[in-house]
């Protein structure tokens, strides 16, 4: 994959210069270390930083039509470009290179904006028009590739990562009525980032930039289903989830470099590589990253994996990195606060990756399109639950509440956790939802924001994100907010932005959007039979290919020790200057999450180091 | 062809007072041997038997003198030694060997249970001095090809030979396909069984978190721990502790009564972290149970998924707690599985068949120039 950034002043006269253009791409220089190319003529400036995965001689950046009146920089992968270029050789086209990027031109050439309804990749890319004189900026359907803009000083700027846009001289100000957000959720959500003025192009969307006008339009949503008619053909969906799955692998494994496969000892990562062994005759590279405290260690399972499709296999022990070098890493490479710790060991396992291959795919996605997180099984348990009298429904959390007083120890934990799941089992979906979010109590958390005139709330906003929903039934609902929240929010950002801090590029099979407009179609008792996760996987590729072991084992967690890093005497000081500064949140509180957290009385680790982020993107922009 | 009875073969087996697989395996093999065999006991274990630490110290000495006065005067063909592949085991034989050589007798090297981290240092830092000792060895038996592998790898130009352990012929006579699948009719009360020292490397703790939590599904579940060792006051104090039911000590168990135990029960846990070929295993096997196991040793070379039982790298505990909840919910694989590991047993792994494989190496050792 790459890097990509460029700007186009409104004002015709006013020249693009390359060597801001240049400034913009080297700050992204992570992304694309083979190479970079720059188109800069008037006042358009398009960048491009280069990692060769496909046709390593000829596929060089910007490319051009050859009438030279379309120019493209491109990030990402079309994995289906070769029967696109077959395609459209049969319409006329001819081909120089046999890079996907010359697809993508000639695709456009071809049907226009249209051409982004026939990718099947992970892309964003920038078109101009020098016919139309419009710049055609696109990303792709589920968020996979980044695209961050913003229109400042009279100019449209771009680029992969917000770094390019500062580069440019886009200013960083911070935008405190998302704090809210952040914290519920440990990351800012599109279209919003930290900093005025600067948006994420929202997935399945492209923007039309035209004399002096930025308009966003989409070309791709999640399917309307119909509730009343699922799809529950359990040997039909059987038979082509398996093949949708193997055909999405099959398309990634197209490339020209040595690549592998990222194995967490889970199942999905376990079905990619059992796949990928049947597609190909060669051993695949398989990495994995272990752990010294044993609850979170899944090397053994990923060995049970290694052993049965006879990859070579490479694990990782990891020791621990410093509290200050993770800091600065996430802050560099995510350039707002973002507070999903387990970014760290992506990271770690990337850079192990990349000493060996330059491509791998991963098993992310997985948990959204099979509906395997056990909140699935939590809003499953809601629905039967609400189907009880009402008094009933009422009386049964506060009988719980009452054992869970008078009892101790990890029996205590179990009742609470089931008085607080039938409490929010009697609450509409939004609500439980937020409920659920954040790390810390919901009270606690939004105590941390006295002045609440200017915030913009969970509530609020999970509302705007639901408000395109037609899904009635809460597992399909929440199967729409994985899609359009957490998936490319959390997950494909956290895996973008740790794989290309390292130079690596990392594919996702599980999120083929076939394989995701045929998962939503799915009656839920299909995905789910009972309450065992990931029911499809389980009993298709689970009881055929893998082994045993990995059907048994317990859904584990990346872990990095934030609890320990917290109690150290040396973060003392700083915690004590976290408990102090003026960033507009409540000190009492933030007081009481540090002093809650060394005493040992709660786990807070994970809202310190949300605090903390924060602390520092805040400090960053006032040095 | 060679006069079996006319050689005289010395073997170097663990003293008289240790228990344990190596000892069970020399017991039940001597009494198939058509050689003329004799066991040289050396050394002793340290649990439960330890007097005092100098006679520790001075054991060794001792040994060797006493194996001094048994060969100097050329009676013996050849010497097998069993060792284990650890510090103290590898410095202590390598001075028979020394002597076995010096009198003009083949050996053979007989390498059980590998300490991994041990290996790799010796890779490092000793291999040349290692090599220039056992690797003098006229053949090495090996219980997994793991080893043998390595063996190789560090430039052994002799026969490595892949052997097993066993399981004694007595003690599973006259068992039939019928009697080692007919409990698996009916389930009423699932009897547990682990069978082994009681050390934290054997896998006991693991093995009662997974019972744990196989209780919460199956309350009625019973687990009996055989076997005794230096952890057994710790893991009852650890039971005590959790509050955990249903488990019951037997203390070191054989003859009929280790029969008793594997025959009542269904199913064998043995979550060891480290193995050459655990005997306990085998004879598991032999009595028909379903083994839950780890991927240790020899057991690589032969056991499978679903034929044998489960194995894996992972010690978590509801990883072998959804081991045995498959196999609880399909009592005709559990049948299945009976018949299989107690025929595969009884033909690989049955003591005379063994004795007839150890046989044909000294006879090979003995036939080469």
């Amino acid at each position: 994959m790459c890097g990509i950034a460029g700007y186009i002043n409104f004002d015709t006269s006013k020249p693009a210069s390359q060597e801001v253009l240049k400034k913009m791409t080297d700050i992204i220089a992570h992304r694309g270390p083979d190479g970079e190319g720059f188109h800069v003529k008037e006042n358009l400036g398009l960048g491009h930083r280069r990692l060769s995965i496909i046709d390593l001689v000829t596929g060089d950046q910007p490319m051009y039509s050859e009438d030279k009146s379309i120019v493209l920089i491109f990030n990402g992968e079309i994995y289906n470009y070769i029967e696109l270029r077959d395609e459209l050789k049969l319409l006329g086209h001819s081909f120089k290179t046999t890079s996907d990027s010359e697809v993508i031109l000639k695709a456009y050439l071809q049907w226009g904006v249209k051409c982004q309804e026939k990718f099947n990749g992970c892309w964003s890319f920038a078109i101009w028009d020098d016919k139309e004189k419009y710049l055609f900026v696109s990303r792709d359907r589920l968020g996979e590739k980044p695209l961050h803009y913003s229109v400042w000083n009279n100019s449209f700027v771009f680029g992969s990562e917000i770094k390019s846009l500062f580069a440019y001289g886009v200013p960083a100000e911070n935008d405190f009525s998302l704090v809210e957000l952040y914290f519920f959720l440990k990351f800012i959500p599109a279209p919003y980032t930290f900093f005025k003025g600067i948006k994420k192009l929202m997935p399945g969307h492209y923007l039309i930039v035209k004399d002096g006008s930025v308009k966003e339009l989409k070309y791709w949503d999640l399917p309307e289903i119909d509730e009343s008619n699922m799809n529950d053909d359990k040997n039909k969906i059987y038979e082509t989830f398996e093949f949708l799955l193997k055909d999405s692998i099959n398309i990634r494994m197209r490339s020209d470099v040595p690549f592998g496969a990222l194995l967490s000892g889970g199942l999905d990562s376990a079905s990619i590589v059992a796949l990928m062994s049947e597609i190909t005759k060669f051993p695949i590279e398989t990495f994995t990253i272990g752990y010294s405290h044993s609850d979170f260690d899944e090397t053994d399972l990923a060995k049970d994996v290694a052993d049965k499709f006879k990859t070579n296999h490479h694990v990782y022990n990891v020791e621990p990195e410093t509290f200050d070098d993770s800091l600065k890493k996430v802050l560099f490479h995510y350039d707002e606060p973002f507070g999903d710790s387990s970014a760290i060991p992506t990271g770690i396992v990337s850079k192990f990756a990349r000493n060996y291959v330059k491509m791998v795919l991963t098993g992310d996605g997985g948990d959204e399109v099979l509906s395997g997180y056990p909140s699935y099984q939590g809003v499953k348990l809601s629905s039967y639950y609400n189907k009880m009298p009402k008094f009933l429904r009422q009386a049964f959390p506060n009988a719980l509440n009452a054992i869970s007083k008078s009892s101790r120890g990890t029996f205590r934990y179990k009742m609470n956790r089931y008085e607080r799941l039938m409490r929010s089992a009697n609450s509409d979906f939004i609500t439980s939802m937020v409920e659920r979010m954040p790390t810390n109590d919901v009270h606690s958390v939004k105590a941390l924001f006295p002045d609440r005139k200017n915030i913009y709330s969970i509530e609020d906003y999970t509302k705007s994100v639901m408000a395109g929903c037609t899904y009635k039934d809460d597992f399909y609902k929440l199967n729409y907010l994985s899609f359009k929240l957490f998936l490319p929010d959390d997950y494909l950002v956290k895996v973008d932005r740790m794989s290309m801090a390292h130079s690596l590029e990392a594919r996702v099979p599980f999120i083929d959007y076939r394989l995701v407009e045929y998962s939503l179609n799915i009656d839920k008792n299909i995905k789910m039979k009972g309450f065992e996760r990931k029911s499809i996987l389980r009993n298709t590729l689970g009881k055929k290919k893998l082994p045993p072991s990995l059907l048994s084992a317990s859904k584990k967690g990346f872990r990095i020790p934030l609890v320990e890093w917290f109690k150290e005497p040396d973060m003392k000081e700083r915690l004590s200057k976290l408990s102090q500064s003026d960033f507009g949140l409540d000190k009492k509180i933030i007081k009481s999450f540090v002093d809650d957290n060394t005493s040992g009385s709660k786990d807070n680790s994970n809202m310190i180091w949300m605090l903390l982020l924060l602390q520092e993107t805040v400090d960053k922009k006032n040095d | 062809m060679i006069d079996r009875a006319s050689k005289r073969i010395l073997i170097l087996v663990p003293g008289e007072n240790a228990r344990g697989g190596i000892t069970n395996y020399y017991y039940s093999i001597k009494k198939e041997f058509t050689y003329n065999v004799e066991y040289f006991l050396r050394g002793s274990r340290t649990f439960p038997f330890r007097e005092s630490w100098i006679k520790d110290i001075l054991q060794p000495l001792k040994d060797l003198w006493r194996f001094y006065k048994k060969i100097r005067k050329k009676d013996y063909s050849l010497l097998q030694t069993t060792t284990a592949f650890d510090s103290v085991s590898l410095v202590r034989d390598f001075l028979f060997i020394v002597l076995a050589r010096h009198y003009k007798m083949k050996v053979v090297v007989f390498f059980r249970g590998w300490d991994l981290g041990f290996a790799e240092r010796l890779e490092k830092k000793y291999l040349k001095l290692f090599k220039r000792i056992f690797f003098k060895a006229d053949a090495i038996i090996e219980l997994s090809s793991e080893f043998q592998n390595r063996l190789y790898s560090w430039g052994y130009k002799k026969k490595v030979y892949l052997e097993t352990t066993l399981v004694d012929k007595d003690l599973v006579n006259g068992l039939s396909d019928d009697d080692v699948s007919a409990k698996y009719g009916n389930i009423e009360n699932l009897e547990l069984l682990f069978l082994s020292r009681i050390e934290t490397a054997k896998g006991i703790y693991e093995t009662i978190e997974a019972f744990e939590i196989l209780k919460e599904k199956y309350p009625n579940a019973k687990l009996s721990i055989a076997g005794d060792g230096r952890e057994t006051r710790n893991v009852i104090k650890f039971i005590e502790e959790r509050n955990i039911k249903n488990i019951d000590f037997v203390g070191h168990v054989s003859g009929k009564e280790k029969q008793e135990c594997f025959k009542k029960s269904h199913l064998f846990i043995f979550p060891s972290y480290s193995e050459g070929m655990p005997n306990t295993v085998l004879e598991a096997m032999a009595f028909g149970l379903p083994v839950i196991t780890r991927k240790v040793g020899g057991l690589v070379d032969f056991f499978e998924n679903d034929k044998h039982g489960y194995f894996t790298h992972s010690k978590d505990p509801e990883v072998f707690f959804g081991f045995m909840d498959s196999l609880l919910a399909n009592p005709e694989l559990m049948k299945k599985i009976a018949i299989e590991n107690h025929r595969f047993a009884k033909e690989r792994f049955l003591s005379s068949n063994v004795a007839k494989r150890i046989e044909k190496i000294f006879d090979e050792v003995l036939d080469a120039k």
